[in-house]
């Protein structure tokens, strides 16, 4: 009777094994071929050097001397670079913030609170292109025309300006951007345990009190998530301008992930191994800058105890 | 048991999703016409944007009809010929082809912007030599070849070790397109002393027009130079013309916002090309020859100092500050600053609007004419009205609302020869360019089908005989990008607008950009035209220079200065294929 059991539970035990592994398989494939396989052709692109005459050939470290030259010369580069760190910035310091704010209202169940969760979450919920649209028509025809009726001044859109185009960009990432956030941080948020809250209450902490020396601290570790996946994102973040520009943007708005994907849309298979190495680089400044904040934060953020 | 059940529900979900995800990369394109076994079968995909479809139907309904009693594949019972044509603008587009042809039954295929090389190198095309060599006897032009009526220039290119994987498909050039009715109803056109307009609504019988860009007119040599008559000759005709199109209460300009950088690139690399010709033109891709016109500095007068350049892969910066780019930079300059004193503004406001598509641009330019506001120009390229038409309904919504005269047909639009940059240069040629890199090509699936590559070839050598190509040319209004004739009938058949290509084709220079420099092949992506017009000034750096004059200010003059490179970032990005 026992040894009959044993093997239904381990009849059962391999059927649920051979569902995970269907159920996983197709993923798993995914990530073999399209991440790791991607990443490692990448790198050992960074190496050599393709011609339609000769084929591969090695190239030695000539690919990235090459971008760390230019690195130096090229000026759209440098603005890639600095947008690139002012989008991080922005995100950083506006978007987390606001994030933060938001959610402790709906945490609160502060007035208006149900109100800020659609808002916030909607462009979450649409698709990008959709978003993209709505906001590009909205920027481009509704701002004017709402303007020109307001003050009688004729305007351009806040997207195809030259003045207004990045701070138009930089809104739309942080306001597309707090769903996740407001989602992820609401659900730590709720997570508190009510009684910690209520004691805090009873000692007479003030909100702000409470959000900085209760809510906070709880939610550290996904604040420390949001954060060091926005630095490993700092060199990818396209900031939007493929979706708004196409492959037209204005060199002043590139980021280095629309610089990356851009030339690689642009180029041809001799022309990836320079865009290999750049992408290589920047992987190597991200990722320990990525570790070194995150040890940071975790040693020297507040603590719960 | 429950559980069980919502479990054997969720597999077989998650079983078919992953089916449909597999399926949906390989699943061949099934065309719509029902297969008639009798009949040997042929796949075509047809790139159809711009020169539509409705040519390769016509086309395949005169093969299918020819060879209607032909066996194909000996050995069956089959006779005749089924051909399927699959229209699409983004599966056959060059740049997503190469990434398709592994996956669909299309067996030739029409494509535009493919970058040749790639396609070669890629292995997922088939040579194509026998269609190219072989006699075009079978198809009515006997002791004749496609080989021969393919331009010097691109035989060496395409050649490669003997062997052909492409046939050029059509031309397409850009520039400056106008509405001829306008023109005749308000006397644009220059008189003949070359300073004043004639008077509206005056023939050229009435009042003769100036000699126009080409500084003659009549019919020399059985070129008829007379079609640029009346048009403006330099850029300051140009601008003097837009001023009066100002006065007149009407838009001088319009182009796409959407596309801004792309169309006014296109504006800018026509005029470049238009300026320096085709022998020096080529420079830029050939990366061979001398560039007597290198801009060294600028004397007080605001003349250029010029310097010759031996033009060689290690030289090529050099071309970055030849006179045409300051030139096509300032005609730039001077259209989208206008005429501050008159408070003259020379093109439509929402040119620089990001929703404002060049379908958009089309349409206003088709229907201003009767609303009121008519809009003289619009940056453009020669497919423009295909697309309008196709793509838009443009002409058919302007008939319904404004009358039969509103139709395609009977519209009056023109393809405008270029102004030139000084009054010397009066009298060259036009030069235009065409880098549009259309081809027929074979896919890879054909490989061991002996009988089906035959009929492919047939199909091939059909098209490009001269009936067939004339055949083209009346449908789309484009020439092929092959060398032949169209008769004074053909010819008679076109509209007005379709006319002025043809002519534009036959008696202009046509600079096609087909390199066989390494240095130009492994660098496509940042020496084509896109790229090439990047600029810093005051260490920020410009891509569009129609933006850079509107928004930030930057004169035509910083822009090209800025423009230079040193031979240290040449080196840097270019020397491993010099």
């Amino acid at each position: 009777m026992k040894d009959l059991s044993k093997k239904k539970y381990f009849g059962r035990e391999r059927k649920e094994f051979i569902f995970f592994i269907c159920l996983i398989a197709l993923p798993l494939a995914q990530f073999c071929v399209f991440y790791i396989g991607v990443n490692f052709n990448s790198i050992l692109l960074t190496f050599r050097n393709y011609d339609y005459d000769t084929g591969y050939s090695f190239a030695g470290i000539a690919n990235i001397v090459r971008v760390v030259k230019n690195l130096f010369m090229d000026a759209t580069l440098k603005y890639a670079v600095r947008n690139s760190l002012l989008t991080y910035a922005v995100t950083l310091v506006v978007g987390t913030t606001l994030a933060l704010v938001f959610s402790y209202f709906i945490y609160k169940k502060m007035p208006l609170a149900d109100l800020y969760r659609i808002t916030l979450f909607l462009p979450s919920v649409l698709s990008s292109i959709v978003m993209v649209l709505l906001f590009k028509y909205f920027c481009e025809e509704a701002i004017p025309e709402i303007c020109k009726l307001l003050t009688g001044k004729e305007i351009g859109g806040l997207l195809s300006s030259s003045d207004t185009a990045l701070p138009t960009l930089l809104f739309y990432l942080v306001w597309t951007g707090f769903g996740t956030q407001v989602l992820m941080y609401t659900g730590a948020m709720n997570n508190i345990s009510e009684s910690v809250v209520e004691s805090a209450r009873l000692d007479g902490a003030t909100p702000l009190r409470e959000f900085v020396f209760i809510t906070l601290p709880m939610i550290w570790p996904t604040f420390i998530t949001f954060i060091v996946v926005g630095i490993a994102g700092i060199f990818t973040n396209q900031l939007n301008l493929y979706s708004f520009y196409g492959t037209a943007a204005d060199n002043s708005l590139y980021t280095i992930g629309y610089y990356l994907y851009r030339a690689t849309q642009q180029g041809k298979l001799p022309e990836y191994s320079y865009l290999s190495a750049m992408g290589l680089i920047f992987t190597l400044i991200a990722m320990p800058l990525t570790f070194a904040v995150k040890h940071f934060l975790e040693r020297f953020g507040p603590k719960t105890e | 048991m429950k559980a069980k059940i919502v479990t054997s529900i969720l597999s077989i979900m998650i079983l078919f999703s992953g089916a449909a995800a597999f399926s949906g990369c390989a699943e061949p394109v099934q065309p719509e016409e029902p297969v008639d076994s009798t009949k040997t079968q042929l796949y075509i995909g047809n790139y159809n944007g711009g020169v539509g479809g409705k040519w390769l139907e016509n086309a395949a309904d005169r093969f299918e009809e020819k060879y209607k009693d032909t066996c194909f594949e000996p050995g069956t019972n089959k006779k005749g010929v089924q051909i399927h044509i699959d229209n699409n603008k983004e599966r056959y587009h060059g740049n997503n082809l190469i990434n398709n042809l592994s996956s669909i039954t299309e067996q030739i295929i029409f494509t535009e912007r493919a970058y040749y090389d790639e396609y070669v190198t890629s292995g997922k095309i088939l040579d194509m030599t026998n269609a190219v060599t072989g006699d075009l006897a079978e198809v009515g032009e006997a002791g004749h070849t496609i080989e021969e009526k393919i331009g010097s220039a691109q035989k060496e290119y395409l050649n490669r070790d003997g062997k052909y994987y492409a046939v050029p498909h059509y031309r397409l050039f850009s520039g400056i397109q106008y509405n001829v009715r306008l023109w005749e109803d308000e006397g644009y056109y220059f008189a003949e002393d070359g300073i004043n307009f004639v008077s509206p609504g005056s023939t050229a019988e009435e009042e003769p027009r100036s000699l126009g860009p080409d500084g003659k007119t009549g019919v020399i040599d059985g070129v008829d130079y007379s079609l640029d008559d009346g048009l403006p000759a330099t850029y300051e005709d140009f601008f003097l013309l837009c001023d009066y199109i100002c006065e007149t209460g009407n838009v001088p300009f319009v182009w796409t916002g959407q596309y801004l950088a792309q169309y006014t690139g296109y504006l800018y690399w026509a005029l470049y090309a238009d300026f320096e010709g085709a022998a020096k033109f080529m420079d830029n891709f050939d990366f061979s020859g001398t560039a007597d016109d290198i801009v060294d500095g600028w004397n007080e007068d605001g003349t250029p100092v010029l310097r010759t350049a031996e033009i060689t892969p290690q030289t090529g910066y050099e071309l970055r500050q030849q006179l045409g780019r300051y030139y096509a930079l300032s005609f730039l300059e001077r259209l989208v600053k206008g005429n501050p004193e008159r408070r003259f503004t020379y093109y439509m406001t929402d040119s620089f609007g990001l929703t404002y598509s060049n379908l958009n641009a089309q349409e206003d330019f088709i229907k201003s004419y009767y609303e009121g506001k008519p809009i003289a120009m619009i940056a453009e390229g020669t497919w423009w009205e295909n697309e309008a038409d196709l793509e838009n309904g443009a002409f058919e919504t302007a008939e319904h609302d404004y009358g039969a005269s509103a139709s395609r047909e009977n519209s009056k639009f023109g393809f405008m020869p270029l102004p030139k940059a000084t009054k010397e240069l009066v009298g060259t040629p036009f030069t235009v360019t065409d880098t549009y890199d259309s081809y027929i090509l074979y896919n890879s699936n054909m490989k061991g089908k002996e009988d089906i590559l035959k009929l492919a070839d047939l199909f091939v050598q059909f098209i490009c005989t001269d009936e067939e190509m004339a055949e083209f040319t009346k449908t789309t209004g484009l020439p092929r990008a092959l060398e032949y004739q169209m008769s004074e009938e053909d010819i008679s058949a076109l509209t007005y607008y379709e006319q002025q290509i043809w002519n534009v084709n036959i008696n202009g220079e046509v600079v096609l950009p087909y390199s066989s420099s390494r240095l130009y092949r492994n660098n496509t992506g940042t020496l084509c035209y896109s790229y090439d017009w990047t600029t810093t000034v005051d260490g920020k750096p410009y891509s569009i220079p129609a933006k850079a004059f509107k928004d930030n200010g930057v004169t035509a003059l910083q822009y090209f200065n800025g423009m230079k490179m040193s031979s240290s970032q040449w080196d840097t990005l270019y020397s491993k294929d010099f």
